[in-house]
């Protein structure tokens, strides 16, 4: 009888920058978001899309679910798992920290207000109402740079607050860790986000 | 205090953000496909505008999410709603059920893309009733 097949393929494999953006549009349960042919998000479905800029080293993702395990007193192992709580989120290093307009004023969801009249742009920092945010993380894939991967979360809020560096021998940078929540009343099994790639 | 038309000294005009956001405001088009006119995106702001009432634009926009399937999504979220998704996922699966590998799989994008289209058909028929442009 004949084997099977070995799927390594190095065509699968990341070794990209990849672009992070928040303010996008939120797609129907089911469907994506709309990307531009050079990989960005589309303009008219996404008007208040923003890139958060560069990175010291680049963007993590993860969608990991918290397990619980149930047993029962006849058998030695678990006979049920049940995932009761996911973290998912996009994280990375940002060093554009004095960008307030397009950069800051998304990551401070619930105690920072942005402003701006002549002369300066500033924050405010206190209590206000959390908005959430869409973001996504794209990239190019290895074998096809004209194509690209996506990692959207619909509900994200930036954990890691207003943090930054000022420093002569390095750059600067400031932690952002937007974390996922869920979309209630939206489809059950598409309601934190969701991890696609283009394909011809 | 500077007289507001006078834009050359009032700080709540001569801005750049200011500027930016009132010719997009003037122009109308935010989330409007300048070549189609076809509205691709829809927020709270938006309807505001066209209404000019912040408890119906609010309710519009719920009635939208509702209708389209994009859940519980807060009115104050500036990203607004991708409503060309549905659409465009309803194409995307009758040309994934044209190359389907079986019966089996071509009847299950068939399926997914008569849902799609079943919301998109919602979300217009909203925001005809509505009056949105």
């Amino acid at each position: 009888m004949a084997g099977s097949t070995l799927n390594f393929n190095t065509n699968h494999i990341v070794n990209q920058y990849g672009w992070a953006w928040v303010g996008l549009a939120i797609p129907s349960a089911g469907a994506r978001i709309t990307l531009h042919t050079d990989g960005t998000p589309e303009s008219v479905a996404n008007p208040s899309a923003k890139h958060l800029g560069h990175t010291s080293e680049g963007w993590n993702f993860a969608a990991t679910p918290e397990v619980e395990r149930l047993s029962v007193d006849e058998q030695i192992a678990p006979v049920k798992v049940t995932a009761v709580n996911m973290n998912a989120f996009i994280e990375g290093n940002l060093v554009q920290i004095t960008d307030l307009s397009n950069v800051q004023q998304y990551l401070v969801q619930g105690f920072g207000s942005y402003s701006t009249a002549a002369g300066y742009q500033q924050i405010t920092l206190g209590i206000i109402a959390v908005t959430y945010t869409a973001a996504a993380l794209i990239w190019p894939l290895e074998d096809d740079a004209t194509k690209f991967a996506v990692f959207n979360l619909y509900k994200t809020i930036n954990e890691s607050g207003l943090a930054g560096q000022v420093r002569r021998r390095a750059l600067g940078n400031q932690p952002v860790r937007l974390t996922g929540n869920a979309i209630s009343s939206r489809a059950a099994a598409d309601s934190v986000g969701n991890y696609w790639k283009q394909i011809a | 205090m500077a007289d507001p038309k006078d834009r050359s000294k009032n700080p709540n005009t001569d801005s750049e953000f200011a500027r930016g956001l009132e010719a997009q405001v003037k122009a109308g088009k935010l989330g409007v496909d300048p070549k189609t006119g076809e509205r691709g995106n829809i927020t709270v702001r938006e309807l505001y505008n066209q209404t000019g009432d912040m408890k119906e634009a609010e309710r519009i926009f719920r009635d939208v999410a509702r209708a389209g399937g994009f859940g519980d999504v807060d009115p104050r979220y500036e990203g607004g709603l991708d409503i060309g998704s549905a659409a465009r996922e309803s194409e995307h699966r009758k040309g994934l059920a044209d190359k389907a590998f079986d019966r089996f799989e071509r009847d299950q994008h068939l399926q997914e893309s008569q849902h799609f289209d079943n919301l998109n058909n919602a979300i217009q028929e909203v925001l005809k009733k509505e009056g949105v442009k």
